[in-house]
């Protein structure tokens, strides 16, 4: 009689669903009709494509941007530039924690592959062949590659734009209890210590970042469909650099190819398609290809690490200190100041 | 340029630029959008089709390529309303996560057990060998195309009993 | 990522792509398979003025005997070699290195003669066929010429061919003796180029030695290298272990490798090393166990 109860607990378990039990996806059937709905899928009437012109240096001074002969290809309707953007007060955006970034760059790039201008055209390819035709006239500047030149006394100051920024330091952070820490490492029987160098790794998800931006001209009501992993931070910040209320923006983040973290910081891209939306009138379709998502999507670790570990006379890890100079690209990006998080699994 | 061409059985002849992709022909002026673009140069397999019967990386051909050709897309999976044997194994095995490499993994399913029916996983593993999934879902995407052939070999059987 | 504008025509017959080549010289670009082709020209890296697209010539596919060759069209895709079985004994290496060659997708496109011509001094096609002596029949509105692969290959995607020229064959001489041979390839993940790979095709007398040597060596150099010291120094010998070893030694020292992401030019020159060395046992004992 067990064995019956025991397979009429089983049955029931099945019945009621839940922990333990294989479930059917409710997603499943639009994917594998090929129906699922990217961003990239979305067609709005009227609807105009905009390619990134891309920065080929780490560090320049722009002393020049002609887009006059983009502008001679038939279907292309704008060339928008940094120093367009900020007549509009659009050229510097806040980040998602408390840095801020260049939307399109005016004074200088300050990473390879920055912003630099965007075509706005008829056709994507129309905006890409256009795209290759704006001409930025550079001037290379000393750049730097790692958090160790980055720190050198006298290193050149990559984010000089910042009032009273006088080093490469853009973020820094602590956790932990130092004095417990030192006073470990005082009574320790043995220390042990490691230096590493943790890569930088790209979240390199299939579906690239993109949006399309649909800014009503009567209602003034925008909505952008984006690819988002954070599509309420992403109202909140677009409302500050737009000046709008959260009710006149409508973040949709339909299906997404994947994002693994890369989709939470916001991109350029977003902001200057929603700007050109606004200023043509017209809805703004901006779809990063591969080349764009590997050079600015935002990246993680990049990391050297040193740590040390105390240990006590019977082997047990008593203290821990580790201090971690990383690359955090040209501006943070996506940490949050407030994390609480420790160290050790920050990302 | 004119191109005609059959994509999942419909003849179509559209008006290009010779230098269209065909998987932006297919996306944009065709409007079927379950064949995606991942990584532009032939890495990853998200925009694979079917070209007579092979699978193929869209993103690198040329339109004009496509002229007296037959083409089928994820669209052309299900006929008659009823699910392809692989589309089921998808789902059974839960080989999917956010569905973008799926349409291209499907077709690259569906050739293989048509070329071999009975495919050990090896062959499956050499047979997906060119299309990516960022999910990770691999094991079970091996499970949906061995779900799939077992399901084919099944109905054959009855067919002929 | 899309091309920049071209013109584009794809000609019924071969004589008319050869007057068009006449015509246009180094502004057409000839489109085959169109796997290494397609990504150029998206990376807009080759802007040609004209496309000839060859897909609907007749007569350039196939694989075939005659006359003491194997004759493979030029437009034959990898796929077709690596289903031409009743070459196994024969021409192992082309069997063995077709496989290999970037991904299955890919390979149901791409060409031999197509990847031949591209000549990326990581593509598979080259080292397989200075290894196997190939030669290459190269036609233009005035004539034909036919070119041995050794010599073929100048540079990085620069050849011996003409820009008024199309491949239109591949010819291996296959001789009466016990041949055997193969290509190892060493990848980091499915659909890389070759961070090393060598081709490896030998031709055993009567008397159990060596009779012809062809050594083929990808992606450790500038173009596809034909290890012509360490071919002589097999000619002729019995193929005893040291035998191996030693020309295995002169292959490694005929690369010419740079390091990069993929290893440093110490580690890549070594791997070809072991790569002839472990090709040709393999192409050995593949030929004693093979009938004359």
């Amino acid at each position: 009689m067990a064995v019956e109860t025991a397979e009429a607990t089983e049955a029931a378990r099945q019945a009621m669903g839940g922990i333990g039990v294989s479930l059917a996806r409710k997603e499943d059937a639009r994917f594998i009709h090929g129906q699922g709905h990217y961003v990239d899928d979305v067609v709005l009437p009227g609807m105009l494509h905009m390619v990134i012109v891309r920065s080929p240096h780490a560090h320049a001074r722009i002393k020049g941007i002609d887009s006059s002969a983009a502008m001679a290809i038939p279907g292309v309707i704008a060339v928008v530039t940094g120093e367009l953007l900020a007549q509009h007060n659009l050229a510097w955006m806040p980040t998602l924690s408390g840095d801020t970034q260049a939307v399109l760059a005016t004074d200088k790039v300050r990473f390879q592959g920055q912003e630099v201008a965007c075509v706005i055209a008829e056709t994507k390819y129309i905006a890409e062949d256009a795209a290759a035709l704006v001409s930025v006239d550079y001037e290379p500047l000393q750049a730097i590659t790692t958090p160790q030149q980055a720190i050198e006394p006298g290193a050149i100051v990559i984010r000089d734009e910042k009032e009273g920024q006088t080093d490469n330091k853009i973020y820094h952070w602590e956790a932990g209890d130092k004095d417990a820490t030192d006073a470990a490492f005082a009574r320790a029987a043995k220390v042990v210590s490691l230096e590493t160098f943790y890569p930088r790794c790209h979240p390199a998800p299939l579906e690239t970042c993109g949006c399309v931006a649909d800014l009503d001209p009567v209602t003034g009501n925008a909505t952008i469909y984006m690819t988002s992993q954070a599509p309420h931070a992403h109202r909140t910040l677009f409302a500050i650099v737009a000046g709008l209320p959260e009710e006149k923006i409508r973040i949709i983040s339909p299906d997404l190819g994947g994002g693994f973290g890369n989709k939470v910081p916001i991109y350029p891209g977003y902001v200057v398609a929603t700007a050109a939306s606004l200023l043509i009138g017209r809805p703004v379709k901006w779809i990063e290809d591969r080349t764009d998502n590997l050079i600015s999507t935002g990246f993680a670790r990049d990391y050297y690490m040193d740590g040390s570990v105390a240990i006590d006379d019977s082997g047990k890890f008593i203290g821990l200190r580790v201090n971690l100079p990383a690359t955090t690209g040209h501006s943070s990006r996506m940490r949050n100041r407030a994390s609480s998080r420790p160290a050790s699994s920050t990302s | 340029m004119k191109v005609t061409f059959e994509i999942n059985g419909a003849e179509k002849s559209v008006d290009v630029e010779p230098r269209t992709l065909v998987v932006d022909l297919i996306r944009t002026k065709l409007g079927m959008t379950g064949t995606h673009i991942g990584c532009d140069t032939s890495n990853c397999g998200a925009c694979t089709v079917l070209l007579d019967g092979r699978p193929v990386k869209s993103c690198t051909l040329l339109a004009p390529m496509l002229e007296g050709k037959k083409v089928t897309t994820v669209e052309g999976l299900a006929k008659g309303g009823k699910l392809d044997s692989i589309q089921v194994g998808f789902h059974e095995e839960h080989g999917l996560q956010c569905g973008f490499c799926t349409p291209g993994m499907m077709l690259v399913g569906k050739a293989l057990i048509e070329a071999n029916p009975h495919p050990t996983e090896d062959e499956i593993r050499w047979g997906i060998s060119g299309n990516i999934c960022r999910c990770t879902g691999y094991m079970n995407i091996v499970k949906a195309i061995q779900h799939a052939a077992a399901a084919n070999a099944t109905e054959n059987t009855a067919g002929v009993a | 990522m899309f091309p920049a504008a071209f013109d584009y025509i794809a000609p019924g017959a071969l004589d008319e792509v050869l007057s068009l080549l006449g015509q246009h010289g180094d502004d057409a670009k000839v489109l085959a398979g169109g796997q290494s082709l397609i990504p150029l020209l998206k990376l807009r890296f080759a802007a040609p003025v004209i496309v000839i697209d060859i897909g609907r010539v007749d007569g350039l596919e196939g694989i075939r005997r005659e006359n003491g060759h194997v004759r493979i069209g030029a437009r034959t895709r990898h796929r077709d070699v690596e289903g031409a079985t009743d070459l196994r004994g024969t021409l192992d290496v082309l069997l063995d290195a077709a496989p290999l060659i970037s991904d299955p997708l890919i390979r149901n496109m791409g060409t031999v003669g197509g990847s031949i011509c591209h000549a990326d001094p990581a593509g598979d096609w080259g080292a397989v066929m200075l290894a196997v002596g190939a030669e290459f029949v190269l036609k233009s509105a005035g004539g034909e010429r036919v070119l041995p692969a050794a010599g073929f290959f100048q540079g990085p995607f620069t050849t011996g061919l003409q820009s008024n020229e199309e491949m239109t064959e591949i010819r291996i001489p296959v001789g009466t003796g016990k041949s055997g041979g193969t290509y190892l390839k060493l990848e980091r993940k499915v659909g890389d180029f070759a961070s090393v790979a060598a081709a490896v095709h030998i031709v055993l007398g009567g008397d159990g030695r060596v009779a012809s040597a062809g050594i083929g060596l990808c992606a450790v150099g500038a173009h596809s290298i034909k290890a012509t010291a360490a071919e002589a120094a097999l000619v002729g010998q019995e193929p005893t272990d040291d035998v191996i070893a030693a020309g295995a030694r002169l292959a490694g020292e005929a690369a010419e490798p740079k390091a990069d992401i993929r290893g440093s030019a110490e580690y890549k020159r070594d791997v070809a090393r072991v790569f002839v060395q472990r090709g040709l046992h393999t192409a050995v004992k593949r030929a004693q166990g093979a009938a004359a």
